[in-house]
């Protein structure tokens, strides 16, 4: 490894969107020849940070130093690129018409004297590039013609033999199969044996372990650690991410001689089984009975989403099942689901769910409609008692079913969506995240409601990256990893520690 | 994976039918236990047994409280302050006397609530490098002006009847803490079942107050002697002193020392 001099440097970089504190004093410091994890959950700052040094924002205050030269920031993404700033985002942003080659040099094709493509040399040119990276392909067949893979090696490709000094990759491995990481992975190594620097942005654990040499932790837009990867516990790294302090209760007496949980013997109303879908979820099972509430854990990316909008028709899967009160779904739609009882409450309410501009009582009854009306007609009277009776029992705070739901907190909103489910009488609610963004008295009425549902019967599956709140509400937790289960805590064992060490561990392949 | 059936590493499969029966018979035969208590005897999660009460409630098979569950019906108040206040003030004085000479200068100790503690601090004003932890306001007040006394308060919810701090918070700050002794009051005592309270908040903290010291000492006039109320806080075994007066009855004060309790008798 030839790390050593500091290519990049930020220091007290300050950013905010709409008065929200986007990064607050980060600072964060890139050798030459370093792979540098970044990770944090959802809203850490990770793509904010990514964004400043690539010039897609400016920063609002603090100062970055790149290459010794003292900067505000990059004017542009032009002018971080010419600086020698290479970002690889998720969705290359490149040509997909045009061919391989041409994306490999776009805006500096080797010209004939005649200031015409070369194309014969620009061909070899590519072919020897990426040869270099593994890849055999017809330079010649335009890009959208690969894989995703392929692509993002171009990708890859075109920012080393730019002359890149730093290139950042943001989530490159989402879309590769196991034998294109490992293409990826040898780039990497190339990049840094060449004396370039790397930010890798990931929430995978097995790959930041494995190609990383330091990490930065992002949380609420603060750094919250930063240092070498290897000797840093896996846990730790994990309890760092989501905030939650992790010691183990070795030294101290076991407080309670508990032998193993008991677990539930009673009849699923939800079974799901080998969801399975490439990339994204492998084989995951799940069980939930009546007045059982299951919670969902994992990091970001791990497919606890995905597991829900899978069991709620909303995601096609390449194989797996769900049965629901012992009859299988046979249709993979949002309307089976819905038939057949489930209902999802998504994590993004203001773009998956509300209708801002809408009253409350709209947006209660827009999905329950159908059964509030007959041949057609919408009883308004049936309408208004309905509504009543949720905003009375979800304690929904408005001035009345007529004001629109744009004007009410997050709290609110999130009631009123989930009113809406409600009114459909469901028998299994799937609730993903439904604390984000509300204030903390907002947390605990939702924790109250959440025990009322299940008291009275209803089975949900509780999303969350919060992991007390999983710990106050779940009876039982299973946690993915990597779109596959790595734990299932019943009972007892249901504790911040032991949803940490899940989601730390490794994924055993799908059987 | 994950699921139910057949499991081989001693999990039991049990109906959550079977689980609400259990503590419906648990709390019968206890008259009233904790939502720890019973989430370690179902072998489930306190948010489990949570909800299973909350049913229960809904059918008035139970009656929940913060933190437990009693029988419908039963009678469980707790005298307020002022009532406790009047009762037997004289002994309470000369307990609190007595109870001070336990006390040396250097000790750490902690102070639990009650009329007879609050007296009791009143008197460690004087000592000095004295380090005192309390969920009692009163006590912590009563030291206010002691300058080589250090108080530490624990945190908690405030429980205005007998101006003490409890719940889960109090509790979570005696945890980790060790002291030499514990003083602690309570609303009765017999060799039997040693210290009790008719509040399961109140108890959990005794309880958490007496595990924080190596020694236990019971502040109890003649009143509370051969006492039962409803939850146990410091089982008989546990106490190592007891600081009551002289009017408490002998067979109950010899059954205690039978048990190894250090009786220290104040004359009012």
């Amino acid at each position: 490894m030839t790390t050593g001099s500091t290519v990049l440097q930020a220091a007290g970089i300050l950013k905010s969107f709409q008065g929200v504190r986007a990064l607050d004093h980060v600072s964060f410091t890139l050798a030459a020849g370093e792979v540098h994890a970044l990770v944090g959950g959802n809203g850490a700052g990770k793509s904010t940070l990514v964004k400043l040094l690539s010039g897609v924002h400016q920063p609002d205050g603090g100062e970055l130093r790149y290459l010794g030269e003292r900067r505000r920031g990059f004017a542009s993404p032009g002018e971080a690129r010419r600086a020698g700033i290479a970002t690889i985002h998720q969705e290359s942003n490149l040509v997909p018409l045009m061919s391989v080659a041409r994306n490999l040099f776009l805006g500096r094709e080797p010209r004939t004297r005649f200031g015409l493509i070369d194309f014969a040399r620009m061909h070899a040119r590519a072919a020897e590039i990426l040869a270099a990276y593994g890849m055999e392909v017809d330079v010649r067949r335009p890009l959208g013609s690969l894989g995703a893979g392929a692509q993002q090696m171009v990708a890859l490709a075109r920012a080393a033999s730019a002359d890149a000094r730093v290139v950042i990759m943001d989530e490159p491995t989402s879309s590769l199969e196991p034998a294109e990481m490992d293409v990826l992975f040898g780039a990497i190594d190339r990049l840094r044996g060449e004396g370039r620097s790397v930010i890798y942005v990931s929430h995978r654990l097995e790959e930041i372990y494995r190609i990383c040499d330091r990490v930065t932790v992002l949380r609420d837009g603060k750094v919250v650690h930063t240092g070498p990867l290897p000797g840093l516990d896996r846990v730790r790294l994990v309890s760092l991410m989501v905030g939650r302090p992790y010691h183990p209760r070795a030294d101290e007496p076991a407080p309670e001689p508990a032998g193993p949980a008991d677990v539930p013997a009673d009849l699923p109303i939800l079974e799901a089984t080998g969801l399975t879908r490439r990339h994204v979820l492998s084989g995951v099972s799940i069980a939930i009975r009546q007045g059982e509430v299951l919670g969902l854990g994992g990091l970001l990316g791990a497919g606890r989403s995905e597991t829900a909008r899978a069991i709620a028709g909303a995601m096609p899967v390449d194989a797996g099942q769900v049965i629901v009160a012992g009859a299988p779904l046979r249709k993979w739609s949002i309307k089976g689901a819905i038939r057949a009882g489930v209902g999802l409450v998504p994590e993004n309410r203001t773009t998956e769910g509300i209708v801002p501009g809408l009253s409350i009582r709209d947006n209660i009854a827009l999905a329950a409609l159908p059964r509030l009306s007959r041949a057609g007609i919408v009883s308004d009277a049936r309408v208004d008692r309905v509504v009543a009776t949720f905003m009375r029992r979800l304690g929904i705070k408005a001035v009345s079913p007529r004001q629109p739901v744009a004007e009410l907190s997050g709290g609110n909103q999130q009631k009123v969506l989930l009113a809406r489910w409600l009114a459909m009488n469901p028998k299994i609610l799937l609730l993903d995240e439904p604390t984000r963004g509300v204030d903390v008295a907002a947390k605990g009425e939702m924790q109250s409601l959440i025990d009322d549902l299940a008291v009275d019967g209803l089975a949900v599956l509780l999303i969350s990256s919060d992991i007390s709140e999983l710990v106050e509400n779940c009876d039982r937790v299973v946690v993915l990893h990597d779109g596959a289960i790595t734990g299932e805590l019943v009972g007892p064992e249901v504790t911040e520690e032991g949803i940490m060490a899940a989601m730390a561990a490794t994924p055993q392949p799908a059987p | 994976m994950g699921d139910t059936q057949a499991p081989g590493d001693g999990r039991r499969p049990v109906f959550a039918a079977e689980r609400r029966q259990r503590i419906i018979e648990l709390v019968r035969a206890n008259g009233a236990v904790s939502l720890r208590e019973l989430a370690q005897a179902v072998r489930s999660s306190e948010v489990t047994v949570r909800r299973d009460l909350r049913a229960l409630e809904a059918e008035g098979l139970l009656n929940r409280h913060h933190g437990g569950a009693t029988l419908p019906g039963e009678l469980s108040r707790e005298p307020t302050y002022t009532q406790k206040a009047q009762v037997a003030s004289a002994e309470k004085l000369a307990i609190a006397d007595l109870a001070a000479s336990l006390v040396e200068d250097g000790d750490a100790i902690v102070v639990g609530p009650g009329t007879t503690t609050q007296e009791f601090a009143r008197r460690l004003s004087r000592n000095t490098e004295l380090a005192v932890v309390t969920n009692s306001l009163l006590v912590a007040q009563a030291l206010a002006g002691a300058a080589r006394v250090e108080v530490v308060l624990t945190g908690g919810t405030l429980r205005g009847s007998i101006h003490a701090l409890v719940g889960s918070a109090a509790e979570h700050s005696l945890a980790g803490l060790r002291v030499r002794r514990a003083f602690i009051s309570g609303n009765g005592l017999t060799a039997e079942r040693g210290l009790s309270t008719p509040n399961m908040q109140v108890a959990s903290v005794d309880r958490a107050l007496a595990a924080a010291a190596e020694e236990v000492v019971v502040l109890a006039d003649h009143t509370k002697i051969g006492i039962d109320t409803m939850v146990q806080t410091v089982p008989s075994d546990r106490i190592d002193h007891l600081v009551t007066d002289d009017g408490a009855p002998r067979d109950v004060l010899d059954d205690l020392a039978a048990r190894g309790v250090h009786l220290h008798v104040a004359r009012p």
